[in-house]
């Protein structure tokens, strides 16, 4: 399974960095790649500065999301389920459109304005959502209630921004919360990294106590599970991969809610292999839709936020359907 | 032996269970039977340490770490994820897994899934069983752990008839050959009679009666507890009991 993992992601990853308007051949991608001193300049400057960490985000926000959504589905008990449901993505895309709109920029590194802008907003929904959940025992319902009400609340506020916004800036914003990997590069890869594989470190010790809140909240705690500190906990997880993946490269949607039912198909609920491989699929899903996105119009690029939505749909329509076995 | 002192359970500052003492017997079954909402789920879930209580609960006259030595099986029967039954059975032992699964566990699982019938359907997911299986499987997920108490709440709930008798000859001869005492919520006043060795009445959060079946399960008790009339028979020291009308 692991030699399998590392054979599809390199795959993925060598299609996604193939690819590109600049339809450059594998010969020159092949140098520009372990030959730069030998490969024409602008070949190698688009090969290394634009294509491969834009790749490498595509894995690295599709593996966040992936992980996101397999564990929001799993806390919350919900097939439906995904890192957007609470909310973050709602305020992460408020707080970049707020300093989009304001035109602030921080003064010491002003391309990371609109990641922690957003970022920041998206723990301020997280907050807003834990306050109310833990004051009410932290239960599923609870959590997806307060969650909702937080969704609208932002979708609200980030519509108000949009309306007030001159047309030139409306246009800012609503780029940014397509999704986009052209926001991609060697700064803001290493930060998303981070944070994706934080989250997931935090969240190995409870891969098992996760297996057992998949009977309920009853007989988990019957088996030891402290059931109300283990969801706040995954909780915080998801809302860290979620606004970690979001802040960078704004909304991409889909990803986060069919990767793990994909991860469900192959290896069933033991939390152990579906986290991960939810986060494979993810990485596997979000390569193929970044392959799409530049080859579906020849010579551009759509935002991958649209092709993930585009492809997700029919396919989760297709899960619902297809088949006798069933698998949540 | 399992024994309650002035246990008391509570919610937002009204006792659900009020200064409950009585015991049960090991080896045994003992029905702990109560109209709905007399408290039955509460005080299980007390006796196991899930919801906070005063008062006391011993195991053999010495005071029970409840979380670790009382399993508790709730009674929700739903629970149909697509876990196998090996899996579900195997997380009883939660507090030893690691990432890797111990042999010793899997062995427990697998012994259990055998002495319940169940080794052909061991890598079955839960929702691909019928209700008995997987209630026999959750048994088997308490019994794991080897408590020195078992606490089944509504065992026998959803379950057809056949299944019903197996879980309920499962669960005695279990207690029987650990020694441990068993107390079960029950609703089902016929497989009280025929299985119980001992009877707790609970009513409105009291405890009104306890002793053997024969004594507890009189037909005034019957009418005062749940409103119902009812002819109740002793054969054999066991009751018989046939319900007759709801009383206005």
């Amino acid at each position: 399974m692991v030699c399998f993992a590392a054979v599809a992601l390199v795959c993925a990853l060598v299609a996604d960095i193939l690819t590109g308007p600049a339809l450059l051949s594998v010969g020159e991608v092949w140098t520009a790649l372990f030959a730069p001193d030998a490969a024409d300049r602008r070949v190698a400057a688009i090969v290394n500065a634009i294509r491969l960490p834009q790749a490498l985000m595509a894995l690295t926000v599709g593996a966040g999301l992936g992980a996101a959504g397999a564990l929001m589905q799993s806390i919350l008990g919900n097939p439906l389920a995904s890192p957007y449901t609470l909310g973050f993505s709602a305020a992460a895309g408020f707080g970049a459109a707020m300093v989009i709109l304001s035109g602030i920029t921080l003064p010491i590194w002003p391309g990371m304005t609109i990641p922690l802008a957003a970022f920041t907003a998206a723990g301020i929904a997280a907050a807003i959502v834990y306050g109310v959940s833990r004051l009410k025992g932290a239960s599923a319902e609870v959590m997806v209630l307060a969650g909702i009400a937080t969704l609208f609340l932002f979708q609200s506020l980030q519509s108000l921004i949009q309306y007030l916004a001159a047309p030139e800036v409306l246009q800012q914003i609503v780029f940014w919360l397509f999704g986009s990997m052209g926001k991609a590069n060697w700064t803001n890869l290493p930060i998303a990294a981070g944070i994706v594989g934080l989250g997931s470190l935090l969240i190995i010790a409870d891969l098992r106590r996760l297996t057992a809140l998949r009977l309920g909240d009853d007989r988990a705690a019957a088996v030891g599970v402290d059931v109300g500190r283990l969801r706040i906990k995954i909780f915080a997880v998801v809302a860290l991969l979620t606004a970690g993946s979001v802040a960078f490269v704004g909304t991409i949607g889909f990803v986060g809610l069919v990767a793990p039912h994909l991860a469900r198909m192959l290896v069933g609920e033991d939390q152990r292999f579906l986290i991960p491989l939810s986060a494979l699929m993810g990485a596997l899903v979000m390569a193929g839709a970044s392959v799409l996105s530049k080859t579906l119009s020849p010579g551009g690029i759509i935002p991958i936020g649209i092709v993930t939505a585009v492809i997700g749909v029919p396919f989760l329509f297709f899960l619902l359907l297809r088949g006798r076995k069933r698998y949540w | 032996m399992l024994d309650t002192q002035d246990l008391s359970v509570g919610y937002d500052g009204v006792d659900v269970v009020r200064e409950a003492n009585f015991y049960a017997p090991a080896s045994s079954l003992t029905a702990l039977i109560g109209a709905n909402g007399a408290g039955k789920s509460t005080l299980l879930r007390a006796i196991a340490g899930l919801s906070p209580a005063t008062g006391h609960v011993l195991l053999g006259g010495a005071s029970a770490n409840r979380r670790e030595d009382i399993a508790y099986m709730p009674q929700d029967t739903s629970a149909a994820s697509g876990l196998t039954l090996l899996e579900t059975v195997m997380l009883g032992r939660l507090s030893s897994l690691g990432w890797s699964t111990p042999a010793a566990v899997v062995d427990a699982a697998s012994d259990l899934l055998a002495q319940f019938g169940l080794s052909a359907l061991a890598d079955r997911p839960l929702h691909a069983v019928s209700g008995g299986q997987r209630q026999l499987a959750f048994l088997a997920q308490a019994l794991v752990r080897a408590p020195q108490a078992l606490l089944l709440d509504e065992p026998t709930a959803a379950l057809d008839l056949r299944h019903q008798l197996l879980v309920l000859e499962a669960v005695k001869a279990d207690a029987g050959r650990r020694r441990i005492p068993v107390i079960a919520a029950m609703h089902d006043l016929s497989l009280v009679g025929r299985f119980a060795d001992h009877v707790i009445c609970l009513q409105a959060g009291l405890v009104v009666a306890t002793g053997a079946p024969a004594v507890v399960l009189t037909a005034d008790r019957i009418a005062a507890i749940y409103g119902v009339s009812a002819e109740v028979e002793v054969r054999a020291g066991r009751p018989r009991i046939e319900l007759l009308s709801a009383i206005n």
